[in-house]
C-alpha cells in the first residue's frame, strides 16, 4: 500500500437497484493536499461521499484509510480513526451557543469517555481549548455566546466546517461549503479552506468554479458515477472532456 | 445555564427551600410526601423527555416494578428499608435498559410505540402473575421498616413527619446527583443528541450508548420513586404498572417544563394537589386535567418553570431598564 495517500478507495460503487450511482472508483487523495472532486448534477459526487464518511454501505469494493480498510466502519466510529465531516445542508445544535456547538463536536473525537456522569464538562480543560482554538480558527469569536440558530446564513456555514475541525482530523470532508452562501460571503470560506489546507488534508466536494480552481491542488471530476478525469486546476480547465461533460455534447459545437 | 455553575446553587437551593416549605404549606404532609415521590418520577421522566428529547410510555412500568420489588424482596426476604430501596433500584435499572435497549433501536413515532407497547405487555404480566403481585387486588401489608445503619436505629420513619423527612433527604440527593449528570460531558451530550442526532453521531458519539444509559438512570430513579410510594401506602396497587401511571408522570413532567429540574416538581406538587382538591368535589376532575394540559401545552410551551422564568425575566428587565433610564441621562 503506498502511504503517500491518505485515503485510498478501490473499485468503489454503489448500486441503487438497478442505477449504479457509483461505478468503478479509484480515488486517492494525497496526504497534505486540497482534493476537490467536481462534476456535474447526477455525477455521483454525492454518493462518493456518502460512501466515505459511512453514511451508506458501498455495493462493492473498499475503502482504505491510512492504509486501514474503513468500509464498514459506522460513520461516529470514523472521527476517532481521523475523518470528520461537514454537512451539505447545515446542521448544527440550532438552540445551543456557538462555544458549545464547537465544546461538544471537540468532545465527540473522545467518544464513550463522554459517558461520565459525575463530573462537570469543564473538567475537561482539552475540549474547551479545541473549542477556543477553532473559535479563533473560524473567526466567529464576537458571537461565540450566541446560539447558533441566531447566525447569520453565512456565519452557520463557516461553524459548520469549524464543527468538523473540532475532531482534530487528519481528513477533513467538506460537503459543499458554500452551498447556499451568498456571493459576498464565499471568500471567507475560500480562505478559510485554503488555511485549513495547510494543516490537513481536505477532500470537498464543490461547485463554486472559482473557489474549486484557486485553492485545489488535484481536482477530480466526475460523471455518470465514474471518474472521467483527475489532475491539477490548470489541466482540468482546459481539457475537452470535461467541458462536454458539464454541457452535454452540443457544448462542443 | 444562566444561573449559578455550581450543582449546590441557583434551582438546588430553591428545590431546598421548596422541602422546607411544603410541609408548612400543605394541608397535609402524606400529601407533600406523595408529592415528592411523584416529582422524583418525573424528574427521572425529564432527563429523559427534557435533555435527551425521548418521549417514553415506560415509566410505569420502572414505577410498578421498584413497588413492586421493594415490597417482594421485604415481604419475602425480610430486606430492610434501604436494602429494599436497593432492591427497587436494580430492578428500575434493569427494567430500564432491557425496554431501552430494545426501544432505542428505533427512532421517533416508533420508538414511542415500542415503549407503549412495553408498558402494556408490563401490566398483563402483573395482572398474571398474581400470585406475585396480587393482581388486581394489589400487594397488601407492605411493611415500613424503620431507618437503620448496622442495626443502629436512627427513625422508625412509622410517623408521617419522619417518613416525609426521609424522603425529603433521599429527594434532595437524587435532585443533586440529577443536576450533576446533566452538568457532565454524558448530560450535554445527551443535549447535543436532542438538539441534532445526526450530527451528534457525526461529531462522533455513539449515540445510542448515551441513550440507553439515560435510560437506565432514569428507570434507577423511577424504581426508587415507587419503592418509596409502597412504603407510603403499605400497599403496592396493580395501578402504579399500568399505562395511566406512565401518562401521569408525562403529564407532570410537561405540565412542570422540562428545561429544567426543578420544572418536575412544580408539575408534581400541580397535578398532586390539583388531584387531591379536585377529586373531592368532582369525581370528573380529570376532565380539568386534561384541560390544564391542553392550556400548558398551547399556551405556555416551557411548562410551569418556563412560566415563571419568563415572568421573573420579563420583571427583573422592568427593573433593570428604570434603573438603567434614571442612571443614565442621554
Amino acid at each position: 500500500m503506498n502511504s503517500e495517500y491518505i485515503l485510498q478507495t478501490s473499485n468503489l460503487g454503489l448500486d441503487y437497484g438497478a442505477f449504479s450511482a457509483v461505478g468503478n472508483v479509484d480515488l486517492k487523495i494525497k496526504e497534505g493536499t486540497i482534493h476537490t472532486v467536481i462534476g456535474p448534477n447526477g455525477a455521483g459526487k454525492t454518493s462518493l461521499f456518502h460512501c466515505l464518511t459511512g453514511e451508506r454501505k458501498p455495493t462493492r469494493g473498499n475503502v482504505l484509510f491510512n492504509g486501514k480498510n474503513i468500509t464498514n466502519l459506522a460513520p461516529h466510529k470514523r472521527v476517532s480513526v481521523g475523518m470528520s465531516r461537514s454537512f451539505q445542508v447545515t446542521s448544527l445544535f440550532q438552540n445551543l451557543s456557538v462555544m458549545e456547538n464547537l465544546r461538544l463536536a471537540a468532545q465527540g473525537r473522545d467518544g464513550l469517555s463522554a459517558l461520565k456522569f459525575w463530573v462537570p464538562e469543564t473538567a475537561n480543560h482539552t475540549h474547551i481549548h479545541k473549542a477556543e482554538e477553532v473559535l479563533a480558527k473560524i473567526q466567529l469569536e464576537s458571537v461565540a455566546n450566541k446560539f447558533a440558530g441566531e447566525l447569520s446564513h453565512g456565519q452557520q456555514r463557516v461553524l459548520e466546517v469549524g464543527m468538523a475541525l473540532c475532531g482534530s482530523p487528519q481528513l477533513l470532508l467538506l460537503d459543499e461549503p458554500t452551498s447556499g452562501m451568498g456571493v459576498d460571503d464565499i471568500p471567507i470560506m475560500t480562505n478559510l479552506i485554503s488555511q485549513l489546507g495547510k494543516e490537513h488534508t481536505v477532500m470537498l466536494i464543490e461547485h463554486n468554479m472559482r473557489l474549486v480552481m484557486s485553492i485545489s491542488d488535484r481536482i477530480t471530476v466526475m460523471h455518470q458515477g465514474n471518474i472521467l478525469l483527475e489532475g491539477s486546476p490548470d489541466e482540468i480547465k482546459g481539457d475537452d472532456r470535461v467541458k462536454k461533460a458539464y454541457l452535454g455534447e452540443s457544448g462542443n459545437e | 445555564m444562566k444561573m449559578n455553575n455550581s450543582i449546590f446553587g441557583g434551582v438546588t437551593l430553591i428545590a431546598l427551600f421548596l422541602l422546607i416549605l411544603m410541609p408548612v404549606l400543605l394541608p397535609s404532609i402524606t400529601l407533600a410526601t406523595e408529592i415528592l415521590i411523584f416529582a422524583l418520577a418525573a424528574l427521572a421522566c425529564n432527563l429523559l423527555l427534557g435533555y435527551t428529547g425521548l418521549l417514553s410510555f415506560g415509566q410505569g412500568i420502572f414505577f410498578g416494578g421498584g413497588a413492586y420489588t421493594a415490597s417482594l424482596v421485604m415481604i419475602h426476604f425480610d430486606f430492610g428499608l434501604l436494602g429494599a430501596l436497593f432492591a427497587a433500584i436494580v430492578a428500575g435499572s434493569i427494567l430500564a435498559f432491557i425496554v431501552g435497549a430494545l426501544a432505542i433501536r428505533r427512532t421517533g413515532i416508533y420508538f414511542v410505540m415500542l415503549t407503549l407497547a412495553f408498558s402494556q405487555m408490563a401490566y398483563f404480566l402483573a395482572y398474571t402473575f398474581s400470585d406475585w403481585t396480587g393482581g388486581d387486588n394489589g400487594l397488601l401489608d407492605v411493611p415500613r421498616p424503620s431507618l437503620s445503619f448496622f442495626g443502629f436505629v436512627i427513625s422508625d420513619l412509622e410517623s408521617s413527619e419522619s417518613f416525609y423527612m426521609f424522603v425529603a433527604i433521599v429527594f434532595a440527593l437524587v435532585f443533586l446527583l440529577a443536576r450533576r449528570v446533566i452538568r457532565s460531558p454524558f448530560g450535554t451530550t445527551l443535549v447535543a443528541i436532542r438538539e441534532n442526532e445526526g450530527r451528534a453521531s457525526a461529531v462522533g458519539f455513539s449515540t445510542n450508548y448515551f441513550k440507553l444509559v439515560a435510560f437506565v438512570i432514569s428507570g434507577a430513579i423511577t424504581g426508587l420513586a415507587g419503592a418509596l410510594y409502597a412504603m407510603l401506602l403499605n400497599f403496592a396497587p396493580l395501578s402504579n404498572i399500568e399505562l395511566l401511571m406512565s401518562e401521569n408522570i408525562l403529564i407532570m413532567t410537561i405540565i412542570g417544563g422540562t428545561s429544567s429540574l426543578l420544572g418536575s416538581l412544580l408539575g408534581a406538587g400541580a397535578i398532586v394537589l390539583i388531584g387531591d382538591l379536585l377529586s373531592s368535589i368532582w369525581p370528573r376532575w380529570m376532565m380539568i386535567l386534561g384541560a390544564a394540559l391542553i392550556a400548558v401545552v398551547l399556551f405556555m410551551p416551557g411548562g410551569l418553570w418556563g412560566g415563571l422564568e419568563s415572568l421573573y425575566s420579563k420583571f427583573s428587565n422592568r427593573v433593570k431598564t428604570k434603573q438603567s433610564s434614571s442612571s443614565e441621562d442621554k
